[in-house]
């Protein structure tokens, strides 16, 4: 069996990992190796067929969930991690973290934090789309949201050569999508770092004031690990080293609106998620329940899955595709769940609390009226109790499973303040840190690959300082 | 000294232990469902040629494929009909990249779907407007088992059919922008135009 030896090692290339990769790399040269469970892929291997790319891409072959299946979760298993699969948006990170983290304990510098965020939207080329770049489906939540008076706004995204194709869920394949695999991946190696992809670490052992890195194949040992394999795999390779974790799991809920239209809406051509309602946000100033509205379109295998109706009505939702307009929630949910190993696996499990069913409901309603004042003729939410409604729905029984549920945005289970102490670094361990957003005591309520990778440099920058 | 023999004191009768429950509980559970498909296995019919499964028994591959159709809508049937739409065959790809306790889980989940009604005629063999209602109830059943059970079967249904031709016929979905196999692939961008309300920001 191989043995490589490195200064520092970082598990998982996503936007936790593949920045601090790279900072690292700054300092250590070809001391720095950058570990991925999943496959290197490029543009080329990007078919745009969702029934491929999915079990590619996706964490669990696609079919990642809650242990009672209530909620999916999606994440990213090859080198860039979830960037690679993500809707490419990009939130400055919101100021209300700072005052919510330091309730556990964590205090974070906030204008060192957006010197970070201001590095690492250049280097992934982040703008605003402009009113041409907005498909139609994403301008009908934009003008439903403002007849209603409700804040709202054009997206900013890090694709700024985007050829408007609708498939950043499967991999850009016109390299436009700066997604990690694409910027801070090849700077590492730029920067003398080795990356070695399809290499799944099992747990750690101590060597010393070191660390040994187990995987499925060869042997790995470092003065220093950085762990950001993800929110599900960072606290499992915890668990399964013997380090508590696990705990404080949150997730940005989500679950999707149409509007049915006259005229066609053609959501799959054009970006996909490009313009946001801020008006029930509780973050950037405002004080509402915690949710976003983002408009949203699928491309048909994606989309054919969520409306929660069969038979008759299933098969006319589907012929009505080119007409709908998508809107999905991102709710920074109340409840808390937790990362457990069973027989070497991860398994999730999240209680859906009653909070976080009232605020769903709240979007339900509020997302019907959305599309009604844009125009359409009747909208559909992805709950099992309801047909097509001309009116807001009066209250719906939440329960597991009667909405379809899930995350592409989970948080903690190596919870700063917790498992880790304020800059990242896991408490009882030497050398041993964890940088991406399993580290977040709490969801910072946007979409987080500026947060997550902001933080990874701002947590590396305390590495090299700490040596 | 009386000798007349007195009666022995009347022992308790045997408590039912939570463990002999159980097990009694599961024998009948298992009776029943033994019950439930014998009529069936007594009288299959013989099976319809499927491409080879790995996974899937026939009679398994006879569910999905009958709850998919169900689920999706009446329009699929003839694609189910005429091969060009195979769901049990997507469905054993499937659980090719599941760990061995998600296959086993999902093979005692395709067997409460098909025996687990309260007649003795199961869902694969009811009428259609019965297999409708059936699958409905599990749809919004108050039972989370019976809810996820529906969950699985509709999301693997939906992702199914949405991947064939057929399905993109249905949906009028034009498919990739970059070329394939079976498809020459479109022009990326927008195609809907409309015109800026200047009142969204």
């Amino acid at each position: 069996m191989t043995v490589h030896r490195f200064k520092a090692i970082v598990i998982g290339s996503g936007a936790g990992g593949a920045p601090a990769a790279a900072a690292l790399a700054e300092t250590w040269g070809d001391g720095v190796a950058l570990l991925e469970a999943g496959p290197r892929l490029g543009a080329g291997d990007f078919t745009q067929i969702e029934r491929d790319m999915v079990p590619a891409l996706y964490a669990g072959s696609g079919l990642q969930a809650t242990a009672d299946g209530s909620v999916s979760v999606l994440q990213g298993r090859v080198v860039g991690g979830s960037t690679v699969i993500n809707d490419a948006l990009c939130f400055r990170p919101p100021e209300e973290i700072v005052e919510r983290w330091s309730a556990y304990g964590v205090d974070i510098d906030w204008a060192e934090l957006n010197e970070y965020a201001d590095q690492v939207e250049k280097a992934l080329g982040v703008t605003q789309m402009t009113r041409e770049q907005i498909n139609r489906a994403n301008y009908l939540v934009g003008l439903g949201a403002a007849k209603l008076g409700w804040a709202g706004e054009r997206l900013r995204h890090n694709s700024p050569t985007c050829v408007e194709c609708g498939f950043r869920h499967f991999g850009c394949s016109y390299n436009a999508k700066q997604s990690m695999n694409l910027t801070y991946v090849p700077a590492a190696e730029a920067a003398g770092a080795r990356v070695f992809a399809d290499t799944e670490v099992l747990h750690l052992e101590q060597a010393g004031d070191g660390w040994r890195v187990v995987t499925r194949g060869d042997r790995f040992e470092a003065d220093i690990v950085v762990l950001a394999a993800g929110v599900v795999q960072t606290p499992a390779i915890l668990l399964r080293s013997g380090i508590p974790a696990g705990e404080g799991l949150q997730f940005h809920l989500q679950t999707l609106t149409w509007g049915d239209f006259a005229e066609p809406v053609d959501g799959f051509n054009g970006i996909p998620m490009a313009y946001g309602v801020l008006e029930f946000a509780d973050v950037y100033g405002k004080r509402g329940p915690g949710y976003l509205i983002e408009g949203v379109a699928n491309q048909a295998m994606s989309f054919a899955v969520q409306p929660q109706v069969q038979g008759p009505l299933h098969e006319e939702v589907l012929r009505r595709y080119r007409h709908l307009a998508g809107a999905v929630m991102l709710l920074r949910s109340a409840g808390r769940g937790r990362v457990r190993v069973k027989d070497g696996h991860a398994v999730i499990d999240y209680p859906l609390v009653e909070a976080d069913a009232v605020r769903t409901m709240d979007y339900y309603r509020r997302s019907v009226e959305m599309f009604l004042a844009a125009g359409a003729d009747r909208a559909l939410v992805s709950h099992r109790s309801t047909g097509w409604l001309t009116a807001p729905p009066a209250e719906l029984r939440l329960a597991p499973g009667m909405q379809y549920l899930y995350t592409a945005h989970p948080f903690g289970g190596a919870n700063r303040g917790t498992v880790t102490d304020g800059e990242g670094r896991v408490k009882g361990q030497k050398n041993l840190w964890v940088l991406d957003a399993s580290a977040f005591p709490e969801a910072p309520g946007v979409n987080p690959q500026i947060t997550i990778a902001a933080l990874s440099l701002l947590g590396a920058s305390r590495i090299t300082d700490s040596l | 000294m009386d000798t007349a023999t007195t009666p022995p004191p009347a022992r308790p009768a045997p408590k039912l232990r939570r463990r002999d429950f159980l097990k009694i509980g599961a024998l009948g559970l298992v009776a029943y469902g033994a019950a439930k498909a014998l009529p069936t296995a007594l009288t299959d019919e013989p099976e319809v040629a499927h491409a080879p499964l790995q996974y899937l028994s026939n009679r398994q591959a006879r569910v999905v494929a009958e709850a998919a159709a169900t689920i999706v809508g009446p329009g699929t049937r003839a694609a189910l009909e005429s091969g060009e739409w195979d769901p049990a065959h997507d469905v054993d790809t499937m659980l090719m990249r599941m760990p061995a306790a998600q296959r086993r889980l999902l093979g005692v989940s395709l067997h409460l779907f098909e025996h687990g009604g309260w007649g003795l005629t199961p869902f694969s063999r009811l009428p259609r407007e019965k297999q409708a209602q059936y699958a409905d109830d599990w749809r919004t059943s108050r039972v989370g088992l019976k809810r996820s059970v529906w969950g699985f079967l509709h999301a693997a249904a939906a992702s199914s059919f949405s991947s064939t031709a057929v399905g993109w016929g249905m949906m009028g979905y034009p498919g990739p922008t970059v070329p394939g196999k079976t498809h020459s692939g479109r022009a990326p961008g927008q195609t809907a135009g409309y015109t800026w309300d200047e009142r969204v920001p």
